[in-house]
């Protein structure tokens, strides 16, 4: 009596909509689950990738290294200067150079000059000093003292 | 058939269930044991099992002239190893290493068979070596055979610039120049990579890798000029050969900057060979970290200090009877020389001791001690280089000062003064009384910035006057010219200077033998672009700083106008 009423219900709760629900909710799971398959074997083939890549980097980085140092130990200055003696050429003595005037020809500026604030400080007291001198009309430069022989 | 409460279920029904309930109280301690308290250390000992991790050593930066020429470079060089229990076909190996190794092939093979647990096939190969052998490795999955790579300074020029460069030795410590004081900058950080592996350490591709690259070292861009650095270098060779002199030193500098453009000591020493015996103490900058009497050029100090303080002026003239008497001891000119009635101009010409006394001690000792400190003398010079001393002045009042100090300081004895410290006051002289900072980095570009650190000449502060500079420089100039056949001279240009030949202090008094030589100059002296300081430790050929030190002045000066294309000095004014 108890199980007929217990099947009963059962039929009544479970639907055929309730039951393609479930199924379409498993197949949505599924299909979540293969995309995040695919995406994540993806990032781990580009992972790879890029770690190759890295490593073909830091390679070629240390080849570069190595030809540059090869390359700097062939142009050593004193490499240069005995190949240069060795084919007969020698540095010329100033007697042989010939310096030629060319106006307004461009010369390469010293950078500026940071002062220390010392400096500032003396040169500002400096300033004030001859100003002050100036208006009293006295003069800036006084004369040395002769050394007694 | 309905359920019955415990407290009626049968005995053994509740022994049961309270055996199963303290096995279950049991179990769950062990799991919160295990997966709570002690989860932190499990997770981490299962991660050292399951992942590697390997540190990417970061290339030191690299060291350059201003012009490019490099100093000193990281190179990347492998070790090859190999376990040779592991190897199963060792003559198939060693056929297959021979080419690559570039060593015989019974060579390798005899490591191959060897009864070690390591064995070392090649030290120190090159990436092209290293690389070849690790394709190797990876095709035919040889877990034995290893090529691991490692950092190495190398320098491309050997012994060129020794003394400014420095070393990095095995254990990638710095030591000496610029690689000593800027190894902050030079040593990059170190990167890591990592990932998933197994229990043999070798990477699984499961995941994104983990890694974190290697920053590379800043850039040391030095103001030395590699062109003038070479000419100065050949010419300190030249003098020590002709002079026969023990060791020596050479220094040009910018005066309008402190920028120094060369910098030679002699002994040199190659820099990839610091582990030999031979070159032991070679490394060592004498310029900064070795103090000695300057004797005569430092008469350019005192004057510059009378002259400014007013106590003397450039038609001032003296009685000069030969020796003066001062704190209970004599003092001579040099070769017992008495001229009699002699100008300022004859006084630096002839380098007479007894008239630097006596300009001292009208001076006085506090006013004269006052500009030798302004001069920088005494302090360091703070220039980028590792191992600067401050040489030892000593002043009234400090215990070990005597009233002769006055009158031996006053000609450059009984006060120690570095090279650099020399060549800068000089420059000062050069540069209308403005001491410049010495400095010998011209910036330095860090691997992640944009824009290289430039370094800005800095005016430490106004020694003497301008009007001063200019007197002095006339007069220095006119000892010059007075004497035409003085070997410091450089046909078509004006030159300002001074000789030195110093006694060297041995215990209790100066060695009767030997003398240090030296010349410090500036050209054009209208315009000064170069102050150069020559300096040459017991010489043979001559004891006099005119002889040996003066002529090697005018050689690196004669080759300095050409490389700079500086023009003569009637070019010069013509186009002014």
């Amino acid at each position: 009596m108890t199980t007929q009423i217990v099947r009963r219900q059962l039929t009544n709760a479970v639907s055929f909509g309730t039951v393609r629900t479930l199924i379409l909710m498993l197949a949505l799971l599924a299909l979540l689950g293969i995309v995040y398959m695919a995406q994540s074997s993806q990032a781990t083939l580009t992972g790879q990738r890029v770690q190759e890549l890295r490593e073909k980097l830091v390679r070629l980085n240390r080849e570069i290294d190595q030809l540059e140092y090869e390359i700097a130990a062939q142009s050593a200055p004193s490499k240069i200067a005995e190949r240069a003696r060795v084919r007969g050429l020698h540095p010329p003595t100033l007697a042989q150079t010939t310096f030629i005037q060319v106006k307004d020809y461009p010369v390469a500026s010293s950078p500026p000059v940071a002062s220390s604030p010392a400096t500032n400080n003396e040169s500002f007291m400096v300033i004030l000093w001859q100003q002050l001198l100036t208006r009293l009309g006295i003069p800036l430069d006084v004369p040395p003292v002769q050394a007694s022989p | 058939m309905s359920a019955q409460p415990l407290s009626r279920a049968p005995l053994r029904m509740r022994a049961a269930f309270i055996l199963l309930m303290a096995v279950g109280i049991v179990l769950a301690a062990r799991l919160f044991y295990w997966q709570i308290i002690r989860w932190e250390d499990l997770s981490r000992r299962a991660d050292k099992q399951n992942t590697f991790e390997v540190v990417v050593p970061a290339p030191r930066g690299d060291i350059l002239t201003r012009d490019g020429t490099l100093l000193a470079k990281d190179v990347f060089l492998y070790t090859i190893r190999v376990t040779p229990k592991d190897v199963t076909e060792p003559d198939q190996l060693a056929t297959d290493l021979a080419p690559i190794l570039k060593m015989p092939r019974d060579a390798i093979l005899a490591k191959l068979k060897s009864d070690q647990t390591n064995v070392v096939l090649l030290r120190d190969a090159l990436p092209e070596i290293g690389e070849a052998v690790l394709d190797l490795r990876n095709r035919r999955k040889m877990l034995y055979l290893s090529a691991d790579a490692k950092p190495v300074r190398l320098y491309p020029n050997g012994s060129f610039a020794h003394a400014i460069v420095g070393i990095v030795n095995a254990e990638r410590q710095a030591a000496y120049g610029i690689e000593q004081s800027k190894d902050g900058e030079l040593r990059g950080t170190d990167g890591k990579v990592g990932g998933s592996s197994n229990v043999l350490k070798e990477p699984i591709p499961f995941d994104l890798p983990r890694d974190l690259p290697a920053t590379p070292g800043a850039t040391v861009v030095l103001t030395i000029d590699a062109a003038i650095q070479r000419i100065v270098e050949q010419e300190l060779q030249n003098a020590i050969r002709d002079s026969r002199a023990e060791s020596g030193s050479i220094i040009v500098m910018d005066p309008k900057t402190g920028a120094i453009l060369a910098l030679a000591v002699w002994p040199t020493a190659d820099l990839n060979r610091y582990f030999d015996p031979a070159n032991q103490g070679r490394y060592a900058n004498q310029t900064i970290s070795a103090q000695y009497e300057p004797g005569s050029v430092f008469k350019i100090v005192t004057t510059a200090a009378a002259l400014d303080a007013g106590v003397i002026t450039p038609s001032s003239c003296f009685q000069d009877d030969g020796s003066i008497y001062i704190g209970g001891r004599i003092i001579k000119n040099h070769n017992d020389l008495a001229p009699g009635r002699v100008c300022l101009t004859d006084v630096l010409r002839m380098s007479l001791n007894v008239e630097m006394v006596k300009i001292a001690i009208s001076l006085g000792a506090n006013r004269f001690y006052q500009y030798v400190k302004n001069f920088g003398f005494g302090a360091l010079t703070h220039i980028e280089l590792a191992g600067e001393v401050t040489g030892d002045v000593k002043v009234v009042g400090d215990g070990r000062w005597r009233e002769v100090d006055l009158g031996t300081n006053a000609f450059g004895q009984g006060i120690a003064v570095t090279p650099l410290q020399m060549i800068t006051a000089v420059a000062t002289v050069a540069n209308q009384g403005k001491l410049m900072k010495p400095y010998i980095v011209k910036s330095v570009q860090p691997a992640n910035a944009r824009q290289p650190i430039e370094t800005t000449p800095q005016l430490v502060r106004q020694v003497i006057r301008p009007e001063t500079a200019k007197t002095l420089t006339k007069i220095l100039s006119d000892s010059i010219i007075a004497e035409s056949t003085n070997k410091a001279i450089v046909p078509g240009y004006s030159i300002a200077g001074k000789t030195g030949t110093a006694q060297i202090p041995i215990a209790g008094s100066f060695d009767p033998k030997w003398t240090i030589a030296s010349f410090v100059g500036y050209l054009p002296a209208d315009d000064p672009r170069f102050v150069i300081l020559v300096k040459l430790d017991k010489p043979q050929s001559s004891e006099w700083g005119s002889q040996v030190a003066s002529p090697v002045f005018a050689a690196i000066a004669k080759q300095i106008v050409i490389q700079t294309g500086l023009p003569p000095d009637h070019v010069r004014l013509a186009i002014k």
